[in-house]
């Protein structure tokens, strides 16, 4: 399952307690910060084999939103 | 004056010192109510920051940088201030970012590259908003290790110090490097 093997990335960078949900969004999730943010990337890149545009990098933000930009990409949630 | 004369080029940015002819699009940038939420007021006109700019660049402790995309267009500012040669330390100041994400890592990452390798300084200090937790983050990140808070009345909250050292600060970086390098060229 694709929501699976998302979470697990959220899980990987930001650690297993990370509460995954709407309010989990860059600069107010503990730990989601610029290189983090990459890291995230980079990631869901190598785990759903994918290559993001540089606004969608750039604009990915929350764990919600990240959703939809990967729907862009096939992947489906 | 501490102006620093040359042009760091990294892969998706330059930094070039700061010039009173920065003074509009800084001003602009330092009254931007999210980008700037963490830091202290800015100057009342663009006047006022040309003065600052020009005060800056006479003192002989602070280095004031312009960041600019490859193409030239102002993306940030960077400022090292409280250079001390006796200390070899110096404080990372004031960042402001309206480039990507991997634009704010080279920025902070070429700002630290100066500080150790221009001027030679053996601990870079850092201070952050408690509430500005994706800097405190990063800077924890890239090495530095969290000294000591301080209550800031006017922010109602601690206000966090840091150091970072360069051993610390080289293996963090290397990281940081692989990544600058895997989304430089991201269209």
């Amino acid at each position: 399952m694709n929501i699976e093997k998302y979470d697990k990335c959220f899980k990987e960078i930001f650690g297993d307690n990370a509460e995954l949900n709407e309010n989990f969004k860059f600069g107010a999730a503990p730990g989601w910060d610029s290189m983090a943010h990459m890291e995230l990337i980079a990631l869901l890149e190598d785990t759903f084999h994918i290559m993001l545009e540089a606004d969608d990098i750039l604009h990915y933000g929350s764990y919600e939103n990240g959703k939809l930009i990967m729907k862009k990409y096939g992947v489906e949630m | 004056m501490a102006v620093y004369s040359k042009v760091l080029t990294g892969k998706t940015i330059r930094m070039r010192a700061m010039e009173e002819s920065d003074a509009e699009v800084t001003f602009k940038m330092r009254n931007d109510p999210e980008r700037t939420r963490f830091l202290n007021p800015p100057p009342e006109s663009v006047e006022a920051q040309r003065i600052y700019i020009a005060k800056q660049r006479e003192s002989v402790d602070g280095y004031y940088f312009i960041i600019e995309d490859l193409e030239g267009n102002p993306i940030g500012m960077k400022a090292l201030s409280d250079y001390c040669p006796e200390m070899k330390t110096v404080e990372s100041g004031r960042f402001i970012g309206f480039g990507s994400q991997i634009q704010h890592i080279e920025a902070l990452i070429m700002g630290f590259d100066f500080a150790f390798d221009v001027l030679g300084v053996d601990k870079v200090l850092m201070t952050v908003i408690e509430n500005n937790k994706a800097m405190y983050s990063l800077q924890q990140r890239l090495g530095a290790k969290e000294t000591k808070r301080v209550f800031m009345p006017a922010f109602g909250c601690d206000s966090i110090h840091s150091e970072l050292n360069r051993n610390d600060y080289l293996e963090a970086r290397k990281k940081a490097e692989n990544i600058i390098e895997r989304f430089s060229g991201r269209k």
